[in-house]
This record gives C-alpha cells, sequence and structure tokens, in this order.
C-alpha cells in the first residue's frame, strides 16, 4: 500500500519554468500548495564553472541530453526514431538550471498562422490575453533589455538595460544594418544590474553551464524561494509515475516513488502537470485505467502528438582581428527577426530568427569542431577566441506523426515506461533552415569573417519541447481548454510547452510561464472550490 | 554510472597513447599529447565515465582489427600517414565512439598546465572573476529605432 499523505488543494508535479510560476501565484492567494519533484535542488558549488574541468562537468553530469547525462534522476529516453534528441533537466529548477534564459516573446501573429498563412492550427488565446501575464512573469524573472523593438509590440520598460553587446556584437549590429536587415538587444532573464537581491552577470561566458551568481534567473533563485514563504511544500526526490481518478471523472492525487524507492499517494482537489513536452505525456499516457484506457486526458487521442521542436542550425565565421570571443556570455547579444513572418516567395511558411552567438567557448568545446592531426594546432589558433557565430532558430509546425508514445520495453529505475520519441524533420522545415543558414552566412561574410564554417545539423539541439497535449476549443481534436484545463477532466491543468498550439521561432520559456500565470489566474479567481 | 574502478588494460592505454601523439602532435616545446600526458588523468575519465570507457574499448578493438593494422604488425609499426589514413578510416566508420575518444583525448590534454600556458588560458575557473565587458550604450541603437514597426497585425 503506498504511504498516504494529508490532501492538499493543488499538486503541481514538476517545479521547473512553469510549476514554479504556478507554485508561487496559487500558494500567494492561500491555495495548499504541494510540489512534486523528480530531481534535487542543485547546490551553486556544483555548477561547473566554479570547476576548473568545467568543460568535463558540461559535456557529461551536466550535459543537455539525458541520456549522456545518466544522473539518478534521469530517466532514460528511446531516441532511436528521432532527428532531433530530447534535451532536458530534471531539478528544482528544471530546465531553467540549464538553460541560457534567452527570452524573447512570441509575436501576435504566432497565435493565428491557420487564419494568416492557412497552416497548422490557430490558439484560442491571443498574444493580448497573454501580455499581462507576460508582464507578471517579467517582474518575477527580471528581463534586461530595451523597448522599442520595431519587430515587435510595445511593452513596458524592461526591469534591466540590456547586457553589453561587446566589440564583437557592435560589429554583428553595424552589419545588420550595411545589410538594411534588424537587429535588437536581446531580451535574457540575466541581470545586468543587480536585481531581487540577485547579482549582475559578470559575464563567465557559458551561463547554460550554473551560474553561482544567481544572475541568471532559473526558477529556483526566483519563483521557488518566494512560493516557500508563502507556505508551499516541494517534496524534491518524488517522480511521479501515475495519476489518480474516481468514478466521477475527476483526478484525485498522484502516485509517486521517493528517493528508497517507497510508494507515497498525494491526494489533492486539483492537480497541474508541468514536466514538459515529453515527461507531461508520458505520464498522461501511463495514467490509462479502464476508464481511461488510452491514458488520462486522451479522448481526443492527441496526447503525445504533435510534438514540436524548433529546427535550429548555426554558422561560424573566424575574425582574424578579434580577440578573446570568450569573453561575454555566449548568447544573450542580439537577435534579427528580419525573418520572423511569412513570406510566400520564400516557398515556405512561418519563419526563423537570426541569434548571435560567441561560437565555442572553451579550448575542448573549440577542438571537437577542428581538424585533428598535423594542422592541429594551427588550426586551433586560427580559431580560438576569434569565432562567432549565427545561429538560426526556427518555427517547426505540428504534424501528428510526430509524437511521443511510451516505450514497451525500456523503464526508469523505478520501473515507469520511458518515453519514446518519433518524429522527422519535415521538408518546409529544411527548406527554411537553408534560408536562414544562407542568411547567417550573408551576415558573416560582411562582417568580415575570413573564413565560415557550416556546422552539420545535430541531433542534439531539441532544447524546445512543445505541442504534445495541446489546446483547443473542440475536445475532439484538443486536450486542454484556454485555461489549460483538460477537456475530460475538470480539475485537471496542463501549464508545461506540451500545450502549444505552435512554436513561434522563438525561446519559448516566457511564453511558458505567462500561460502558466494566466492558469493560476484563473485557478484563483474562477475555481475556489479547489479550495479547502 | 561513476567512480566504478575499471580494469584498464595498459596494452590498450599505451596504444591509445600513439593514437594521441597522431591527433595532437608536437608543438612548440610541447611534446605530443600521448608523450605529454600521464596515465592518471586518462585513467581518471576513464574510471569516471562509462561513456569514455565503454568507447575506449570498442575504439581500441577496432583498431586492432583494423586490416591494414594487422598486416604491418599493429598501429605502432605503421608509419605516420597510414597512422593517419588509419584513424581518419575510423573516424568514418564509428563516428560516435571516435567522438567520445576526440572528447576524451581533448579533457586531457587541456587539464595540462604546460598546454593551458601556452594557450594563455588562464582562467580554468570561469567563477568568480568573470570578464569585464563595456556596458550597453543606447547610442547604437540610433539607426535601428528609425525603423517603423514591422511586427504583423492580427
Amino acid at each position: 500500500m503506498p504511504i498516504q499523505h494529508d490532501k492538499t488543494d493543488i499538486l503541481i508535479i514538476g517545479a521547473g519554468a512553469s510549476g514554479a510560476a504556478v507554485m508561487w501565484d496559487l500558494s500567494k492567494s492561500g491555495f495548499k500548495v504541494v510540489c512534486l519533484e523528480q530531481g534535487t535542488r542543485i547546490q551553486t558549488d556544483q555548477h561547473p564553472v566554479n570547476h576548473p574541468n568545467w568543460e568535463e562537468l558540461a559535456l557529461n553530469g551536466w550535459n543537455w541530453d539525458p541520456n549522456i547525462r545518466k544522473n539518478p534522476n534521469d530517466y532514460p529516453i528511446n531516441t532511436d526514431n528521432t532527428d532531433i534528441n530530447p534535451l532536458l533537466f530534471n531539478a528544482v529548477g528544471g530546465s531553467t538550471i540549464h538553460w541560457t534564459a534567452s527570452t524573447p516573446r512570441f509575436h501576435p501573429s504566432d497565435f493565428k498562422v491557420k487564419t494568416l498563412d492557412g497552416v497548422a492550427y490557430d490558439w484560442p488565446i491571443t498574444y493580448w490575453d497573454l501580455e499581462p501575464f507576460y508582464n507578471k512573469n517579467d517582474e518575477m524573472m527580471g528581463v534586461s533589455g530595451i523597448h522599442g523593438d520595431p519587430a515587435n509590440p510595445k511593452r513596458l520598460p524592461k526591469q534591466m538595460p540590456p547586457l553589453p553587446l561587446g566589440e564583437d556584437g557592435k560589429l554583428i549590429a553595424k552589419t545588420f544594418e550595411s545589410l538594411g536587415w534588424h537587429w535588437w538587444p536581446a531580451d535574457a532573464n540575466v541581470n545586468s544590474i543587480e536585481y531581487k537581491g540577485r547579482k549582475a552577470c559578470n559575464m563567465c561566458g557559458p551561463l547554460n553551464y550554473g551560474c553561482p551568481r544567481q544572475a541568471k534567473a532559473s526558477t529556483d533563485v526566483t519563483y521557488i524561494p518566494e512560493a516557500i514563504k508563502n507556505g508551499a511544500e516541494l517534496r524534491v526526490k518524488a517522480r511521479v509515475s501515475k495519476i489518480e481518478t474516481n468514478s466521477e471523472g475527476k483526478a484525485t492525487g498522484a502516485l509517486y516513488f521517493d528517493k528508497d524507492g517507497k510508494e507515497h499517494f498525494q491526494p489533492a482537489n486539483g492537480v497541474v502537470l508541468a514536466m514538459n513536452g515529453v515527461g507531461t505525456p508520458r505520464i498522461l499516457l501511463n495514467s490509462h485505467s479502464n476508464d481511461h484506457p488510452n491514458g488520462l486526458s486522451n479522448s481526443s487521442g492527441q496526447v503525445g502528438k504533435n510534438l514540436m521542436f524548433h529546427v535550429f542550425a548555426s554558422v561560424e565565421g573566424i575574425f582574424e582581428n578579434l580577440k578573446e570571443t570568450y569573453k561575454g556570455p555566449i548568447v544573450n547579444i542580439l537577435i534579427s527577426q528580419e525573418f520572423y513572418e511569412t513570406d510566400i516567395t520564400r516557398g515556405f511558411d512561418r519563419g526563423y530568427i537570426l541569434i548571435m552567438n560567441r561560437g565555442t567557448s572553451g579550448p575542448v568545446h573549440l577542438s571537437k569542431s577542428i581538424e585533428w592531426g598535423k594542422n592541429y594546432h594551427s588550426e586551433f589558433e586560427k580559431n580560438f577566441g576569434k569565432r562567432l557565430g549565427i545561429g538560426v532558430c526556427g518555427e517547426d509546425l505540428p504534424e501528428e506523426s510526430n509524437y511521443v508514445e511510451l516505450d514497451p520495453i525500456l523503464k526508469d529505475s523505478n520501473g515507469i515506461p520511458s518515453p519514446k520519441i518519433n518524429y522527422k524533420v519535415s521538408k518546409e522545415s529544411r527548406k527554411l533552415l537553408e534560408h536562414g543558414l544562407k542568411n547567417a552566412e550573408i551576415v558573416l561574410r560582411e562582417a568580415g569573417a575570413n573564413k565560415i564554417i557550416k556546422l552539420p545539423f545535430s541531433k542534439h539541439q531539441g532544447w524546445h519541447l512543445m505541442g504534445t497535449a495541446r489546446m483547443g476549443e473542440d475536445p475532439k481534436t484538443s486536450v486542454v481548454n484556454e485555461n489549460c484545463q483538460s477537456h475530460d477532466l475538470e480539475n485537471l491543468f496542463i501549464v508545461d510547452a506540451s500545450i502549444f498550439v505552435t512554436g513561434g521561432a522563438v525561446n519559448p520559456t516566457p511564453t511558458i510561464q505567462a500561460i502558466a500565470l494566466k492558469t493560476s489566474d484563473y485557478i484563483i479567481k474562477s475555481r475556489k472550490d479547489l479550495k479547502s | 554510472m561513476r567512480n566504478n574502478q575499471k580494469n584498464i588494460d595498459k596494452s590498450k592505454l599505451s596504444l591509445l597513447k600513439k593514437v594521441m601523439d597522431i591527433l595532437i602532435p608536437e608543438v612548440d616545446n610541447l611534446p605530443s599529447a600521448g608523450l605529454l600526458v600521464t596515465d592518471e588523468k586518462i585513467l581518471e575519465l576513464l574510471n569516471k565515465y562509462d561513456k569514455y570507457s565503454s568507447s575506449f574499448n570498442k575504439f581500441i578493438d577496432a583498431l586492432r582489427l583494423d586490416p591494414h593494422c594487422r598486416a604491418s604488425g599493429g598501429f605502432k609499426s605503421l608509419n605516420y600517414e597510414s597512422k593517419e589514413n588509419v584513424l581518419k578510416e575510423l573516424q568514418h566508420n564509428i563516428p560516435d565512439i571516435f567522438e567520445n575518444i576526440l572528447e576524451l583525448i581533448y579533457l586531457v590534454y587541456y587539464s595540462n598546465n604546460k598546454v593551458l600556458d601556452r594557450i594563455n588560458w588562464k582562467r580554468k575557473t570561469l567563477q568568480p572573476k568573470g570578464w569585464e565587458l563595456e556596458k550597453f550604450n543606447p547610442e547604437v541603437l540610433d539607426t535601428i529605432k528609425l525603423r517603423k514597426p514591422f511586427w504583423k497585425e492580427v
């Protein structure tokens, strides 16, 4: 028999970007909240940037890919049938521990792609519905940036000035201007000045490998401490296997395993899933029962379907006149949204952004991308501290043939079936990527690059996991409604990027968090029945 | 799996060091990688990470089975060009394993202080010092600010 816990108002599963935001908002409004997280708290002394062997740690225990990382908190993922591997992190703070904290917003057009371009589906909500929640999230996470960007709607002044451009950033900015293309300083949840007691960034570089200064706004240093002050309870090393339901068609709570493998049951009035676009469909599918034979909240058959990643690739240039391009954050410098909206003359729908990056940060990372052998040292000298890159991040439209399912054999250490990813990059997405890479090369050549390096399309780029429990008005074709409430179970909510109808062409986290806050706002205002 | 003490065959280790000599040759006053690095550092990483130890075993097995090596009495007996060709072929035939071997070798090489001094990479630990960059100057936006909004109204 599982160990029984006292009933809570709201049970949140996952303490990452979205779960933490809901945890804070609901606890602030007097809801009794328990959050279960399969990972642990990462202490700042564990962050690779504190260690001389930071590249070793980055490539192993802090690898983005859980199949390489193989930490005890990770679950294996079957990636035999996918062009892109999902990258994620299991810890308090979730993948925000690991993210680069680049935080552009979706465009208004992203919510209406069917109306505008005749592709995929429209969202049942608009940019303007989300705007107040984007603003609320910005206040909590803190945005470095500057208003006035002509590529995006007007918005409130940002909390902090932009991060420095650096001499290299200025060069690329001027190049975009000489081409007549848009550029703007990147929005980032990285402090350019001290904010809410967290220090300013000191430009160490690879901010994806931890930030002991807490300049990077991972949710373990933003939402979660505030939620705990409000009385929310966070239980770590708590791996959920199944959501339980009753005969009235309601979710009653979740079964989970603790660090010793003991099974528990946490009952709740309402359940919020926040496990990302792979973890959430995994648990929904694993929660099948006689009443829900195809998995929970899956009367539409859409759970796990329409998996989207952003398509991503990069071109780098060697600049003989630049020195020490490893100085400064690897990204969060500037982006161009010149090619964001659909232009049918390009031969594909929707668009992409161009993101300046500082290329390879340390000697080991650089060496992996140059020739070994006789010319190794001369190549190293030509490249080290002299590389800049332009990444292309493009929209990847939803397709039912891209999906997450339960693997019939592979299981995690608690015996819970692993997810299997079935995903192919579409011809449309490849066309878009090709277009973007040509333009990235134009920028680097125009900026004076002495040599261009086209980095090959890599499997290891699935940072953004979206679309596997999509939002919609019609219960026959979607999993949740505009309030992220399950069509099938009125007290079950999904707040991670599973609910995305389409993925835009920008980093999704501010949109995920805005949607999470919109959902908690709905619960606070309209679901007082869930409060004891 | 980490921190297991694995039984690493010394002859395999010696062969890996010969491979390292080809991948990272001598430069300035530094000898080639195999002559420069210590067994201890390689063993440390092999013991720490299954990814490297399993690739190491597969890589050495593939090297020993390579027809050119077998015909010439082993990799060590080949001339420089032949060694290079054998490694290029392995890189093509077993790319994932080869990539892990390269990663292992670079990690070992760039843990050596003489190597780090040579490339002037003094910031072995990125924190707490970080780097200094000039603060953002809004004047750089003067031109782009003149552009009219071009996001699509819905």
